[in-house]
Parts: C-alpha cells; sequence; structure tokens
C-alpha cells in the first residue's frame, strides 16, 4: 500500500453506498468521469476521507514512444485486481468488484444474486447464476412492459420487500463475449425507485429448444433455490432464513428449462394477474 | 439404539408443514418435506419405529409401515441430520424409493407423502456469484482487506465471521 500512496494521484473521490464508504483515485484526470457510470446504484458523494475500501486506478497508456503500451492496472487496497491493456476489461473488473464488495458488506440488506423485475407492485425475482440467462429474460420482461429492478442482484430487506438495484444491463451477445453496459433506458424500459414484496420466484435456466413446462416448488424448496443465490448465505443465514420464511409461503414459485426468454415474457407476466 | 436428531450447529426454520435445516458444520441446508420433518421431529431417542409409524398412520392417512419409517431415517442419516448411524433390521433394507413408489401407487396413496430430504451445498460468496476460492484469515474488521489472501489470486475481503473470501476475477 505504502508503495501505491507513493504514486502521484491526479484525483479521486468518495462516495457511499448501502452504507459501505468508498474511495477511488486515479492518475488520470480523464477516467475520472467514466468512473461515476460503474458506480453501484444509490451512491452518494461522500466528503469524508475516511473509507472502508480504497480503489487506486492507474491508466497505463501509451509511452514516449508509441509502440509502447503501459497495463492499466486496478488495486482495492493494497492488492491488485487487474492488469490488462485493455481499459474496458479493467472497468468491468472493477465495476464487478465494486458490487460484489457492496453486497457482501451493505448494512440491514440481504444481497441474492437475481434478475428482477416489478409488475402490478409486486416483484419477480429470478435466481441465478452468472451465464444462467438472467440478463435476456430481465430484459424481455423489460420490453414486454415490466419495470426494470436488477439484473445482478435482488436487494431484500428484513420484510422481504425487494428494493431495486438498477445498475446497467450487462448484456452477453456470445456466451463467452464480454458483456456490453445498457443502460434499461437505451431498451426502452424504465427503472422502479420502490421497494415492493415478492410476487413471483421463476426458478430456470436458459437451455436451446427448451419448453417452458413449470412445476410448482414447495416454500421449502424455494428457500433452498434462493439460498443457494444468496451472497452471504454463509454469513447472513439466519437473516436469510427468516426473510425467506417470511415470503416464500406466500409466493408462488415455479421451476423450468426454458427456451428464447421472448416466448415466455409475457406467460410470466400472465401468472402476475 | 433409538434414533435421535441431531440438534447441535443446526438452524432449524419451518415454513408450513416443511422443514428447512441449516447444518452450520457442514454449511449444507436440507429441505424436509411434510413425511420428513415429522419423523425427524420423532427422532428424540426414545419414540421408537413402532410408534412413528403409528404416527404416519394417524397424521398423513396412509397405510406406513416400518420400511417406509426406516426409508425415511436413511434419508435423513444420509443428509447427517441424526446423531448416530443406525442399522435396520434384517429385512428393512433394500426398499428403494422406487419400490416405495410402486406399492405407494398400489395403495392409492398420494406420492406427496414420500419422504423427501432435498439438499444444497450454500455457497460461500464469491461462489454465489460467480465462483471462486477464499479462506485467508482477518485481521482487520468486516469489510477490511484480509492480511493475508487465502490462496486467492487477488485480494481477499473481510466478509465477516472472521473470514476472507477472493474479491478480484
Amino acid at each position: 500500500m505504502e508503495k501505491l500512496d507513493r504514486l502521484v494521484w491526479a484525483a479521486g473521490f468518495a462516495f457511499s453506498a448501502y452504507g459501505v464508504r468508498f474511495g477511488i483515485r486515479v492518475n488520470d484526470l480523464s477516467i475520472l468521469s467514466r468512473l461515476k457510470d460503474y458506480l453501484p446504484p444509490g451512491n452518494k458523494p461522500s466528503v469524508s476521507s475516511i473509507v472502508d475500501d480504497l480503489y487506486s486506478l492507474i491508466v497505463g497508456g501509451s509511452g514516449l514512444n508509441s509502440r509502447i503500451r503501459r497495463f492499466n492496472m486496478l488495486y482495492r487496497g493494497a492488492g491488485r485486481l487487474a492488469r490488462t491493456l485493455d481499459l474496458d476489461e479493467l472497468l468491468d473488473v472493477f465495476e464487478s468488484d465494486l458490487h460484489f464488495v457492496v453486497a457482501s458488506t451493505a448494512k440491514d440488506r440481504l444481497f441474492v444474486h437475481a434478475g428482477v423485475v416489478a409488475w402490478n407492485k409486486r416483484a419477480i425475482v429470478i435466481p441465478g447464476r452468472s451465464l444462467s440467462g438472467k440478463t435476456s429474460l430481465v430484459q424481455a420482461l423489460a420490453r414486454a412492459g415490466a419495470t426494470y429492478y436488477s439484473d445482478e442482484y435482488a436487494v431484500l430487506d428484513s420484510r422481504g420487500r425487494v428494493h431495486p438495484y438498477p445498475k446497467p444491463l450487462s448484456i452477453r451477445q456470445e456466451a463467452d463475449a464480454r458483456p456490453k453496459r445498457c443502460p434499461i433506458e437505451l431498451l426502452g424500459g424504465h427503472s422502479g425507485t420502490e421497494p415492493l414484496p415478492i410476487g413471483l420466484i421463476v426458478v430456470t435456466q436458459y437451455q436451446p429448444g427448451a419448453q417452458w413446462r413449470p412445476r410448482v416448488l414447495s416454500a421449502g424448496q424455494a428457500t433452498l433455490a434462493l439460498l443457494d443465490n444468496t451472497v452471504l448465505a454463509r454469513f447472513q443465514t439466519q437473516l436469510a432464513l427468516s426473510i425467506f420464511q417470511r415470503t416464500t409461503p406466500k409466493v408462488l414459485t415455479l421451476k423450468s428449462k426454458r427456451g428464447e426468454a421472448q416466448s415466455i415474457a409475457s406467460t410470466l407476466l400472465s401468472y402476475m394477474g | 439404539m433409538l434414533p435421535c436428531a441431531r440438534r447441535d450447529g443446526l438452524l432449524v426454520h419451518e415454513l408450513g408443514d416443511e422443514l428447512v435445516v441449516y447444518d452450520e458444520e457442514r454449511h449444507r441446508a436440507h429441505n424436509l418435506n411434510r413425511t420428513a420433518a415429522l419423523i425427524w421431529q420423532q427422532c428424540d431417542g426414545q419414540t421408537t419405529i413402532e410408534d412413528m409409524v403409528l404416527l404416519l398412520r394417524t397424521q398423513l392417512n396412509f397405510p406406513a409401515d416400518e420400511k417406509f419409517v426406516w426409508l425415511t431415517l436413511n434419508r435423513l442419516e444420509k443428509a447427517r441430520l441424526l446423531q448416530e448411524r443406525l442399522t435396520p433390521p434384517m429385512g428393512m433394507v433394500g426398499m428403494s424409493r422406487r419400490d416405495m413408489v410402486r406399492k405407494m401407487a398400489s395403495t392409492g396413496a398420494s406420492l406427496f407423502l414420500l419422504p423427501l430430504v432435498l439438499s444444497i451445498v450454500v455457497p460461500p460468496p464469491q461462489a454465489a456469484a460467480t465462483g471462486g476460492g477464499g479462506g485467508g484469515s482477518c485481521a482487520t474488521h468486516t469489510g477490511g482487506n484480509c492480511s493475508s489472501y487465502g490462496g486467492c489470486a487477488a485480494p481477499s475481503h473481510c466478509v465477516g465471521d472472521n473470514s476472507c473470501y477472493c474479491g478480484g476475477f
């Protein structure tokens, strides 16, 4: 950390999100405004110099000899997160790590890896890991008129309500490709602002050619599906189980493989009345 | 020896007539359906198999027998929800779930009454997102960086309970 501290930093800023205080410092002013697009939803600027986590971003750029390219580097505290010639790749790592740190240290909130949309004042929660097809399904539901809440996390409070976490969607054109960031507004959708009770849980995974043939899961099975995707399941177990105990008995939970997202979007919305 | 449920190191939550049991030692979560929950709750070291058969017949209204109870206990034992291994008497082993399904179908009993114990390994923080390792030790409070990386290629992050998990990708 001392080595990093000795470098010349051009600028920085601090913000807080979900009770966690972050600082970011950069060696190149031109990157500063771009970074603000990657901050977690609901972040608030902070004037405090005391932070819980400090990111240091070094933009490599070209040397005096234009044939030489220096690596872009990203650190959280003293530890290096990324070292790459591709600045966009580094920013993706920054965004992912930042969201994870928020999810794992947020106070009074339970983060479940899930896509979320709202319909008729209730939330549809689609738990799942990366590459399970959450974003595609969220995108299809938003196009069908649902309100976007998140393609990354269902943020639950102690009453079991889902709060919006409307980060830009991470849209993959192909499985191995780097996702492209896309605000929901560019897709013609809009983000939610109010916490909502859960109305439907959809446990699904994309499989080419699959037919949507859902079976209803019990409250216990729904709990396991949510717990399996809860970021801090091992540390917030009591909180997670308490929240799920309040919610899953009242919520329809469906499980099925699915084909293309557009083919089931309106069907899912119809379950919500 | 009469069956006795494990209680230490378990968090038990009721969900209607089901149970969700979290094993804090093994980081596994189990969902017991109504039948499995009924049997497990009777495993107090004093209730006999015959008592359990009677309970099932009364509560679930179907012709359960000792083999059915032993099948349930086997499921519970595999999930490490019993204190000790049980040895069923001769003649009580060998009934598979498929045999049980056939038998229940022949009596007209609902297949929902079959004992079901579903289990998952509850993932560590990073694995719940994209996968990753971890396991170093925290020298700082929750939210700070860890003193050791515990095998992570990138800096670890304290997530509470003195545990570190990989924060990089």
